[in-house]
């Protein structure tokens, strides 16, 4: 079998580039095309920069803020740094405690864990077994010296939604900073920042038909939240992220979200029906447990644990499909994903767990077709394992140990 | 080109297409397990002895392809010796045979407890 011949559903992993905007990129590239440096004066160079500006514009329109607080970056890793480590660098007159939750993407939690070692104070805060963290936690967890919450506003693993204007309002009302990581929401959710009590917001190019290597970092500039630069150098976007802006990337990821904001509502009920159809289908399998809210999820993921089987062996008879497993690929460990232990799933569901995320290119009949391959595959290791239903070859029953 | 630890070889054939799946039962079969699945690893070894050979050998097993392949292909090995035989099992052997990366060993020696329980039902301490 060729890779070509697998099913993918890895979206959240990352996306194919939107042909349109590869085509775009393209035109950045050759001696032809806006090759030049879009910092330099002369008339090439203006040239790149007025389209680096006009790929600024597009974005800002999306997320209905102003140009200018658009920061370029290599993607949400190096926003999630920027943002956590400026902010923490400028305001640690002020406080030195920061608030985020266990189940964040490791861009944030290993910053936050740098920071602890540079003398910050960091709240872990826990989410429910749904996977749901809530105003009222943040609002509990904030101290007098508090200077930022941290959260995401679509887990990438398990895809529940953070209510992002519910705890910015918290967050605002105790004069701290409130940073989103929308790697996985941006071109997918609507997300307003001229409403949303957000002041800095992560974003990936590559998760919504876009480049790999370019994100952004929404600075909010009224009322001003002041960054510590974490990169220095040519003073390039104000001197927050200094380099050569790289035009190709830049264009490729302002054309790719403006085309997937355009198609937001009917992509999100077309994936979301291609979701329900395949939760339907795995849950008719038996012993196999939705992780996450059930309804406060993003459209294209669904993350599930199988009974009685484990998550390696399972990834690998499912090599006809394009998926992500929780598993930590160490039997000897034998611990599983980080973000299902702390919904408080016990480690063989969360090791034996398969993030299944739909995109633009997924069909029905792809639907059907891992419907089909899970269901053999399932079967198979069940055999081997002894599985059966309520029951395990060690007598065990393991009837109510759902995680959904 | 295969991803990094994707089964190949003879790990992968015996993992994709187990052999000795299954349970024994009666007088003359020991069944001994090891490992949890809490850990990732659990295997079950069901042996048939007619006088002191293994004539049939079966497992269960929840684990990555290592302890699948691994427990399949000790089955093999094991039908036709003898008990004092089996006892001789070589678990570094096995992860030659089929290729099984040295992270993975302690996976194999898993395989080897169960199967040193069984026979530790049939020969006591001493002769093992």
């Amino acid at each position: 079998m060729s890779d070509k011949d697998c099913i993918y559903l890895d979206y959240a992993a990352t996306t194919p580039v939107d042909p349109e905007a590869a085509a775009e990129m393209c035109k950045c590239l050759t001696r032809e095309g806006v090759f030049a440096n879009p910092s330099s004066l002369h008339g090439p160079g203006r040239a790149a920069g007025r389209v680096v500006e006009a790929a600024r514009r597009k974005v800002a329109a999306v997320f209905n803020c102003r140009p200018e607080e658009i920061i370029w970056t290599s993607g949400a890793t190096e926003s999630d740094n920027m943002g956590l480590i400026g902010v923490a660098c400028y305001n640690c007159d002020r406080g030195k405690h920061i608030i985020t939750s266990r189940t964040e993407h490791k861009a944030v939690l290993d910053t936050c864990a740098w920071l602890e070692k540079e003398g910050f104070d960091v709240t872990y805060l826990v989410p429910g077994r749904d996977g749901e963290v809530t105003a009222d936690q943040v609002a509990a967890a904030i101290r007098s010296d508090t200077i930022l919450v941290s959260l995401m506003h679509v887990n990438n693993e398990i895809g529940v939604i953070q209510d992002i204007a519910a705890i910015g309002a918290v967050c605002h009302d105790n004069c701290v900073l409130f940073h989103v990581d929308a790697a996985q929401s941006a071109g997918k959710l609507p997300i307003d920042l001229g409403a949303l009590p957000v002041d800095l917001m992560s974003i990936s190019g590559h998760k919504f038909y876009g480049p790999k290597g370019v994100g952004v970092l929404f600075v909010r500039s009224e009322p001003r939240c002041n960054l510590a630069p974490v990169v220095h150098g040519g003073g390039q976007e104000r001197g927050l992220r200094p380099g050569t802006l790289a035009t190709h990337q830049i264009v490729g990821l302002a054309t790719a979200l403006e085309i997937a904001a355009g198609h937001l509502e009917a992509e999100a009920a077309r994936i979301t029906a291609l979701r329900e159809k395949l939760w339907t289908g795995l849950s008719e399998l038996g012993g196999v447990h939705l992780n996450g809210h059930p309804e406060r999820r993003a459209p294209g993921i669904l993350n599930v644990s199988f009974e009685g089987v484990e998550g390696e062996s399972l990834l690998f008879m499912l090599r006809e499909l394009a998926v992500s497993s929780g598993s930590a690929c160490s039997s000897s460990s034998g611990e599983g994903s980080y973000v299902l232990r702390a919904l408080g799933r016990d480690d063989q569901m969360a090791q034996s767990s398969i993030r299944f995320s739909i995109g633009r290119f997924t069909t029905e009949d792809e639907i059907s077709r891992a419907l089909a391959i899970v269901s053999q595959k399932l079967g198979r290791l069940r055999e081997v394992s002894g599985w059966t239903q309520n029951a395990t070859v060690d007598g065990r029953n393991r009837s109510g140990a759902g995680v959904g | 080109m295969s991803e990094p630890g994707a089964p190949e070889g003879r790990l992968a054939d015996y993992f994709l297409n187990p052999r000795n799946v299954g349970e024994l039962a009666g007088d003359d079969v020991v069944q001994a397990s090891a490992g949890r699945r809490e850990i990732g690893t659990k295997i079950d070894f069901f042996l048939r002895f007619q006088e002191n050979m293994i004539a049939s050998a079966r497992f269960r097993a929840y684990g990555c392809p290592v302890a699948i392949a691994s427990a399949s292909r000790m089955c093999e090995w094991l039908e036709g010796r003898s008990a004092q035989e089996a006892a001789l099992f070589d678990p570094h052997a096995l992860a030659e045979e089929l290729g099984v990366p040295v992270e993975k060993l302690g996976v194999i020696l898993v395989a080897e407890d169960a199967l040193r329980r069984a026979l530790n039902q049939r020969l006591g301490d001493a002769d093992l």
